[in-house]
């Protein structure tokens, strides 16, 4: 990696392609990050706290993208969202498209990453005393005034991680995006079109760059996680130094 | 009137088995029973926070059996607290009614007015965790009262404070009591239920084993369980007043029948209490320097655990453990005249 200079850094990161492919890694993973996280964070507080038949078996699957190829994954997530299966279908009939779209790539990134995000935020939820949401309760509050007020505020630390973790590898995904979209190019698709067509001299540089802006955007997020940590708790810390 | 009848509930090794009582308006209720016994349960099942198995709940005729928490009129204090960490106190207090959807300068005079009732105002924009034991507890129960509960549930509200902080609770649970609220008071302490209740109820093993005032509960216990319970046979309700000249406090019983005893000079009302095994006892008036000499005839006997029992009518009435061997050597039986003495210092005074 090192072998790259700064002019070749500089070139690469002029070529309009380039920057194209990073933003739509960018934007594509917070895209999917944000739209799984609606139904996913409420999805991690019933695990945290319902008990309901094959509950472990749920919470298992929950697991399942992480360990099968991702690429089986894709294959799996394009017999969903393909014009021909009924949600792809039906999107299609309201004007979203999924295969070889952005859209396609959001989801393809999100489904492979889910797992981070739900695996934080149910143990961010799990970590709640039982008795404040009863004492919520019994303060006149409904169940979901209860999951707004107390646990999602007192989770949020484990949320923002598991967010922050499903973006970051999000971003890096391959093998299920390259299933649903090649076209238009992630970088990470990108560097391997580059890598197959050019060789490594040429996609060394786009590999620094891929690493450095991921790199930036991960330490952003974690310094921004971290100015959320309670006041109370940071004055515990240094106390405890 | 709250009212309990026939509750059972059941999970895994505990059971609750046909709870019956009831609370009446402005009443003062007691429910004393050692660790385990099923008080804490109970108090849930009142707030909602858990649903019984079959009986019923209700609550000036209306049925809150299957009410939701969040719609039921009984405010729980819990013996954790469980404040709000990532609250100001205001916010803590303010919570209930910010759920009402209440106008904000609504919601602020109602929290500033209770918080100066309760001395919490100077706190009000302070973290609950920087709080004191006994700051936290009159936040949660201002947090509680707030919402203005028909009844004010307490799950051993005392059992994490120092002695000190004890006597200004109570001056403070009895001054909400006062104002018109209904206390249901579960405690595993004796002198507590002795200090607060207008009525108390005896829980073990999920039963309720005896209701009734502390008197009636206490002097005659109907079981070994509720005598071990509150260790003491011996308690008066006495009213105080000073001894000229002397840090010593005079107990009255009963008009002519003194107990001389110390304590807080502040207390005007409340129980003196005195171990059995202070007392001395003597078939021929004692020198001793003891300051309570009480003259008495032993109106009952009977074999107990230790030996015998004994009850002396000497104007206030005693009860003393004797051995078997003791017995035997004064040749005491009922009717026989003796005395029974013990001093000032031995006398605990609860107010």
């Amino acid at each position: 990696m090192l072998k790259s200079t700064w002019p070749e850094l500089f070139q690469v990161s002029q070529n309009r392609d380039v920057q194209e492919s990073i933003l739509l890694t960018l934007a594509a993973s917070m895209l999917g990050t944000l739209l799984l996280a609606i139904p996913g964070i409420p999805l991690a507080y019933i695990l945290a706290r319902k008990q309901f038949p094959f509950r472990s078996f749920v919470i298992g699957l929950v697991d399942l993208p992480v360990v099968i190829p991702h690429s089986a994954a894709g294959i799996a997530l394009l017999g969903f969202l393909s014009r021909d299966s009924f949600v792809g279908g039906g999107m299609a009939h309201l004007g979203v498209d999924f295969i070889g779209k952005p859209a396609g790539i959001a989801m393809a990134m999100a489904f492979v990453s889910l797992p981070f995000l739900l695996n934080a935020a149910r143990e961010g939820f799990a970590s709640v005393p039982i008795r404040l949401e009863q004492a919520a309760l019994n303060l006149g509050a409904t169940p979901s005034q209860v999951f707004f007020t107390i646990s999602l505020p007192l989770a949020w630390r484990s949320i923002l991680s598991g967010l922050i973790m499903m973006f970051a590898r999000g971003m890096s995904e391959f093998g299920a995006v390259v299933i649903i979209a090649y076209h238009p190019m992630t970088s990470s698709v990108m560097l391997w079109e580059w890598f197959g067509a050019y060789g490594l001299k040429y996609a060394r540089p786009i590999a620094v760059l891929v690493i450095l802006i991921s790199l930036i955007f991960f330490v952003l997020l974690r310094l921004l996680s971290k100015n959320n940590v309670p006041v109370s708790r940071k004055k515990r810390k240094i106390k405890n130094a | 009137m709250l009212e309990l009848r026939n509750i059972n509930y059941e999970t895994g090794d505990f059971n609750l088995k046909n709870i019956n009582f009831s609370v009446g308006e402005g009443e003062y209720f007691v429910l004393l029973g050692p660790s385990g016994a099923g008080k804490s349960v109970l108090l849930e099942l009142i707030a909602g926070l858990t649903y019984a198995d079959s009986g019923n709940i209700s609550y000036k005729g209306k049925d809150y059996t299957d009410a939701p928490a969040w719609k039921r009129p009984f405010g729980l204090v819990f013996q954790d607290l469980a404040l709000f960490q990532h609250m100001k106190v205001y916010d803590n207090i303010a919570y209930s009614l910010k759920r009402h959807n209440l106008r904000k300068d609504v919601i602020k005079q109602r929290v500033e007015e209770l918080s100066k009732e309760l001395e919490i105002f100077h706190l009000l924009y302070r973290k609950p965790d920087s709080l004191s034991g006994g700051e936290q507890q009159r936040v949660a129960l201002a947090r509680t009262l707030v919402q203005k509960p028909s009844v004010l549930l307490l799950d051993e509200p005392l059992s994490a404070v120092d002695v000190t902080l004890q006597h200004e609770l109570r001056a403070l649970l009895r001054m909400i009591n006062r104002n018109g609220v209904s206390i249901i008071h579960v405690t595993h302490s004796f002198e507590e239920a002795l200090a607060m209740a207008q009525k108390v109820s005896i829980i073990e093993n999920g039963n309720i084993i005896h209701t009734g005032t502390t008197l009636e509960v206490f002097e005659r216990p109907k079981s070994s369980f509720i005598a071990n319970l509150s260790g003491h046979r011996n308690f008066f309700k006495v009213k105080v007043s000073h001894e000229t000249n002397s840090n010593l406090l005079k107990a009255e019983v009963t008009p002519g029948n003194l107990i001389y005893c110390y304590g807080e000079p502040s207390i005007k009302e409340g129980y003196a209490l005195i171990n059995q095994e202070n007392i001395v006892l003597s078939i021929d008036k004692p020198d001793l320097s003891t300051r309570n000499n009480f003259h008495g005839i032993i109106t009952d006997l009977h074999p107990s655990r230790h030996g015998f029992e004994i009850s002396i009518d000497a104007g206030i009435r005693l009860h003393v453990q004797l051995t078997a061997e003791s017995v035997q050597k004064f040749n005491l039986e009922q009717g026989s005249k003796i005395w029974a003495c013990f001093k000032a210092s031995s006398v605990t005074l609860i107010d």
